[in-house]
């Protein structure tokens, strides 16, 4: 390809950078400002899921073995921290570290 | 008026007998079901039909929605989960025409029931747990062992990771369902605002506008993080860590 036959192509490119700057739009590749809203929701889904599946297990447990409430409560705990560990991983896949990059 | 919380209600269409205390009669949630599975099915069909090398719209629909899920397999699961693409796919669409189908006025919104999420939660779970002790053996136990911890809080650590594991399926099956409750119950509440107040009702209507398209991104959006999520779990069967 001659130099000539590039410069309607780069002339184009002109074109579209100025009109797209008139109406404001983006650049695909542009990277998006992440919206703290969607994640912190996510992570929040985590915990709650994390401590209803800790009180169901330890419920389910103590009518099996009849200590009631003895493991409700020790699963509630281990619940409540699962739940936390998700929402950790959660967090750390949805959130882009800012120190690596 | 019907409050905003009837929209959810189960109604039997075609009654049939109980079997072993079970109802199994057809209801709005069944016909809506496949209403999506038809719909879903069509859709590929129809777009596959005439396949040609320039795609016309509907092949560029089944074209775009295929190259989605594949991309969002490979990204997430990595190019050895692409063996259960099938799953995953159908998983997608199964769900997204539920959330959109459910947009329809005075249609059913299947995903808005808990029992139908953990169901399809559950068999994630079931299915990626057994292809993690399929491929990995006993091995896959250590999954719960963190490289790198220290063993003095092992015994802490290794109850924690396997109940994280286990409420896996809660958390997957409430986000869909809370997210499509959520929604519909507050467009229903807005309309009825918007009914209620005469003249004035058209500020709630505009929200309620305003929140109809929301409830378009967040039916789109939940298919994709359910779809993803699942991509994840599968990707810790399939590689542990």
């Amino acid at each position: 390809m001659t130099e000539r036959d590039r410069d309607p192509f780069r002339a184009f490119d002109e074109r579209l950078a100025s009109a797209r700057g008139k109406s404001g739009a983006r650049d695909a590749d542009e990277p998006r400002r992440p919206n703290d809203f969607g994640p912190g929701l996510q992570a929040g889904v985590e915990i709650f899921g994390g401590v209803v599946g800790g009180l169901l297990i330890g419920w389910a447990l103590d009518t099996w073995f009849g200590t009631t409430p003895v493991l409700l409560v020790v699963f509630f705990l281990l619940g409540g921290a699962a739940g936390v560990r998700n929402a950790f991983r959660t967090l750390k896949r949805l959130v882009p570290d800012e120190d690596e990059g | 008026m019907a409050g905003p919380l009837e929209q959810f209600v189960i109604k039997p269409i075609v009654p049939l007998p109980e079997i072993a205390g079970l109802d199994i009669s057809f209801t709005n949630s069944s016909l809506w079901m496949a209403f999506a599975v038809i719909g879903s099915y069509a859709l590929v069909m129809v777009g596959t039909r005439h396949a040609a090398l320039v795609p016309g719209r509907m092949q560029s629909v089944v074209e775009l929605a295929y190259e989605f899920v594949a991309g969002m397999v490979r990204d997430n699961a990595g190019k050895e989960g692409m063996k259960y693409f099938p799953l995953i796919f159908t998983l997608f669409m199964f769900v997204l025409f539920g959330n959109t189908l459910g947009m329809i006025p005075g249609s059913f919104t299947f995903t808005s029931h808990i029992i139908v999420t953990f169901a399809m939660a559950i068999c994630v779970f079931i299915g990626v747990t057994v292809i993690g002790f399929l491929k990995h053996g006993v091995g896959y136990l250590g999954l719960f062992a963190p490289p790198g911890a220290p063993k003095a809080i092992l015994p802490v650590l290794v109850p924690i990771e396997i109940l994280s594991y286990c409420v896996r399926p809660i958390s997957l099956s409430v986000r869909l369902f809370c997210n499509m409750v959520a929604g519909h119950t507050m467009l229903k509440v807005f309309a009825s605002f918007a009914v209620a107040l005469g003249v004035f009702g058209v500020a709630p209507l505009a929200v309620a506008v305003a929140i109809t398209g929301l409830e378009f991104v967040i039916a789109f959006l939940q298919a994709y993080i359910f779809t993803v999520l699942t991509c994840i779990y599968l990707h810790d069967a399939l590689h542990m860590h």
